[in-house]
């Protein structure tokens, strides 16, 4: 067990490390040179130069990328010039914001994304299953913008029900803050309760046709007691990696909707920043998030390996 | 030997693909109107989805403008059937962009394990670690807003799924005995690849393909709408939603008409998809 923890630990710093190269790059890769860009046209030789040097362009590649690691190590992500701001104090404005919204969807798209898929694969065949079946395929195919638009234009703009852009932070008046977020996490939960759905019926139903299941049954144990003490608790294990997997689709979700309601999150910032050209919040951004995502992929791996040992033979190959 | 088998299998595959139900059937029809209209979009309509007139702004549907037009006086039905044109052609050629990499990576991580494939493998990982839509956001920046960079940019997020599947396949493709007797007759790596490994690959290979198109048109229409994709004056669908927010409560139309599209095509390009694998290659269920 330590054997594949270990394993998995050097993994993800494998991984940490090659997308750190890849943030890195990104403002070398990017088109036109940094300072200009941050600038603009008009200015003087000497101004470049010297933000040149402040950003440490002028250093070799090597040493910049060290100063750069161990910069963000000690919590300094740099310095924006689109905000006047430290980019670690963004971020730590904007990650809350877009967590209040993230969150609350992901916990509604697991809670009835999971209910759905079970109902769905104990049900399989009737009509309630080929109900949730196409529910969970028009959710997976509608635009995350789009539903934002027909919410605003619905239920915003024709009933006036709720507030159509703007975010309130749930600290100051946690009323305000579920008006705003309702719209933006139940658009949000849509795609994501989908594809849990998808995914929780199809495990379950692998489960249901396991030969344990009839065996049970040949000694009478009903149905519903079957399916619920154990069918249920094993086709659980995987989707806890699917909720983990919800998390890379929240994150591109949360961009789309912090711009169809106008919130100023992180998805918000790097859609700006990319526009503007201010790659410190890019390099920043990308690395966080990529950051989160794979300790929370070793994680959920490793929880996985805990409950299940096959899991471990299998993957503690590196 | 083993054409004819396939050929047999085609026939129940086809039976078993239009055998789910109407609602294939229904699909299959609204991507060929899509196709259609993507093609013969000149000949369908008189206007020029870019021919802007000030005499005709905001107009509401008429024999002339069959579903109005826009905020400068653009035919909203030509911009639409337009559209259809972009988000297939990008579609399509994402897919093939990522079909054509990801086959490449993932034959070589597959059939050389060894530190080709650990390092193939790995970056793969790490790809997948950042969400698509940042990733593609991006790229976009590098590679322009036209549809060649947008299907690139869109390409590239998706070679992962293809690496993954083939990685998967060919590891087990390779143990069979006719590999090994291609090896021992003295055929080269490159035509055991090309000539066993890769054939077998290709019934996933095509659902992959089909499950991915959807996917790709969604994250087109998502970069066009974040103004990081394909950008005005062409029409495509994203651009339009997100140039109609701005009149959302005078002429609700312009915006809701075009996500309108995305999702019937990409609905029915999923459905079409499902039904492919179902046929084609049913241990992909749930995997993809």
């Amino acid at each position: 067990m330590a054997v594949f923890i270990l394993k998995r630990i050097f993994i993800s710093i494998i991984l940490i490390f090659i997308i750190s190269l890849f943030a890195f790059s990104l403002m070398h890769i990017l088109p036109g040179d940094p300072a200009r860009m941050v600038l603009g046209e008009d200015v003087k030789q000497e101004d470049i130069d010297r933000l040149r040097e402040k950003l440490n362009l002028n250093k070799p590649l090597t040493e910049q990328y060290y100063l750069w690691i161990k910069g963000m190590i000690n919590g300094d992500f740099g310095y924006s010039i689109m905000y006047s701001r430290p980019v670690g104090d963004i971020l730590a404005e904007r990650l809350p914001r877009t967590l209040s919204i993230g969150i609350p969807a992901i916990i509604i798209a697991a809670v009835v994304g999971i209910l759905l898929g079970v109902v769905s694969a104990i049900k399989r065949g009737s009509w309630i299953d080929q109900f949730i079946t196409l529910l969970s395929t028009i959710g997976i195919g509608t635009p995350t913008f789009w539903i934002g638009i027909l919410g605003i234009f619905f239920l915003g703009m024709k009933l006036k029900l709720l507030p159509i852009q703007g975010f309130v932070n749930p600290s100051e008046n946690f009323l305000e803050y579920i008006r705003h977020a309702a719209m933006p996490v139940f658009c949000l939960a849509i795609a994501l309760v989908a594809s849990v759905v998808r995914q929780t019926r199809s495990n379950m139903l692998d489960e249901i046709n396991q030969d344990y299941v009839r065996t049970a049954r040949a000694n009478g144990i009903k149905r519903s007691s079957i399916f619920l003490k154990h069918s249920l608790k094993n086709a659980l294990i995987p989707i806890v990696t699917v909720i983990a997997l919800q998390v890379r689709i929240a994150i591109g979700g949360a961009l789309i909707i912090e711009a169809v309601f106008n919130i100023a999150g992180m998805g918000q910032l790097i859609r700006l920043a990319v526009l503007n050209r201010d790659y410190l919040i890019v390099q920043g951004v990308v690395f966080v998030i990529a950051l989160v995502i794979v300790c929370l992929n070793s994680i959920v791996d490793i929880l996985y390996g805990l409950i299940d040992p096959q899991i471990r033979l299998v993957r503690g190959k590196l | 030997m083993q054409n004819s088998r396939n050929h047999l299998l085609f026939r129940e595959q086809l039976s078993i693909f239009f055998g789910k139900g109407s609602s294939i059937w229904i699909c299959t029809a609204i991507v060929i109107i899509f196709a259609f209209t993507a093609i013969f979009s000149p000949i369908l309509t008189p206007y020029n989805p870019t021919d802007i007139s000030f005499t005709d702004i905001m107009l509401g549907s008429s024999s002339t403008h069959l579903l109005g037009t826009d905020y400068l006086g653009r035919d909203l039905f030509t911009r639409l059937l337009y559209g259809a044109r972009i988000s297939l052609i990008t579609g399509i050629l994402a897919c093939s962009i990522a079909a054509i990499a990801g086959i490449f990576l993932g034959l070589l991580a597959g059939y050389f394990e060894g530190l080709i494939g650990q390092v193939i493998m790995r970056l793969t990982d790490a790809q997948l670690s950042i969400p698509p839509l940042i990733l593609t956001m991006v790229l976009a920046s590098l590679f322009g807003g036209g549809i060649v960079g947008v299907s690139i940019v869109v390409g590239i997020s998706m070679v992962p799924m293809y690496t993954r599947i083939l990685y998967g396949k060919v590891l087990t493709i390779k143990e069979n005995d006719y590999v090994l007797a291609a090896k021992l007759v003295g055929s080269k790596n490159s035509s055991i690849l090309l000539k066993h490994v890769l054939p077998n690959c290709f019934p996933s290979l095509i659902v992959v393909f089909t499950m991915n198109l959807g996917y790709a048109i969604m994250l087109e229409a998502a970069l066009s709408y974040l103004g990081l994709g394909i950008t005005a004056p062409t029409p495509a669908w994203g651009s339009m939603v997100s140039e109609g927010f701005k009149y959302l409560r005078s002429v609700p139309r312009i915006a809701i008409l075009p996500g309108l599209c995305v999702l019937l095509l990409v609905i029915s390009v999923n459905i079409i998809g499902d039904g492919v694998r179902d046929s084609l290659d049913p241990r992909l269920r749930g995997k993809i």
